[in-house]
């Protein structure tokens, strides 16, 4: 089944993962051990990942270790601060209105 | 922006959702206000450069806003947004469909539920959107609000946590 960045980051573990992974690419005991988790949940959120195109792994010896693609994560990060920014936009200029009328009401 | 006010932004995927949250440095009155008058509106509403043009607006239940966004270039996106609900100075609700310039919907819309809280002198509003699809949320960015800029892990990591 073809997943979607987005089911990825619906999850709050799988973010942490994402996030963790991020930062140097690990291992599913480490991250089991991290997570206070068995290793057959975590397998799950890591297939979910896999599926979604959003992490690499590697053998090293005898272990496996995951690693984040950025460059897929970074089409979630853009199309969610597009979104946000219009938000932000559109709150100061909330703030700069708010204060205008304050002062018109003094 | 006072950086003491809180913005809280977070897309749920798994549930449609789209949830802002943001202190405002006023009381209720104002903000609500600010939210529910075709004049004051039209102030914030669009981010710059887009422009906000109401052509109708009546709030109570049952009422419409009517309005556009406005491009520099000035191309005009209509969307109509249908108020389903109204307490007054606490929450309201409206079904927001984007339409064209004679008023015709595209159907289905997105579920706005905008909750409005006072605490000394500071207002909070609670904005939840539902979409039943994806492709709505994104074709809410599409109506023109495209901008360069150079996205981070560090946002990211901000922005969903």
């Amino acid at each position: 089944m073809k997943r979607d960045i987005f089911q990825a980051i619906a999850d709050p573990t799988r973010r942490a993962i994402l996030v963790m992974i991020a930062a140097q690419a690990l291992t599913p005991n480490v991250l089991a051990e991290e997570f206070d988790m068995t290793r057959q949940a975590v397998s799950k959120h890591i297939k979910v990942l896999k599926e979604c195109d959003l992490i690499d792994q590697k053998q090293e010896g005898r272990e496996i270790y995951y690693q984040l693609k950025i460059e897929k994560m970074k089409e979630v990060d853009q199309w969610i601060e597009q979104f946000r920014k219009i938000w932000e936009t559109r709150f100061n200029q909330l703030d700069n209105v708010l204060l205008n009328l304050k002062n018109t009401k003094k | 922006m006072n950086s003491n006010l809180l913005f809280d932004f977070i897309v749920d995927k798994e549930n449609k959702t789209v949830t802002v949250k943001r202190e405002f440095a006023a009381n209720l009155d104002l903000v609500w206000d600010a939210f529910t008058k075709q004049e004051l509106l039209d102030q914030w509403w669009a981010p710059k450069p887009f422009l906000s043009k109401t052509k109708i607006m009546n709030f109570k239940v049952g009422g419409r806003r009517f309005y556009a966004m406005v491009s520099p270039e000035g191309q005009e996106n209509w969307a109509i947004q249908k108020y389903t609900s109204i307490s007054p100075k606490t929450n309201f609700k409206f079904l927001n469909a984007f339409a064209d310039k004679d008023e015709n919907p595209n159907l289905p819309g997105s579920d706005w539920d905008l909750s409005f809280s006072e605490q000394n002198g500071t207002t909070t509003v609670h904005i939840s959107i539902y979409n039943d699809s994806l492709e709505r949320m994104e074709k809410m960015i599409e109506m023109g609000f495209k901008e360069g800029f150079t996205a981070t892990l560090k946002q990211l990591e901000l922005l969903i946590k």
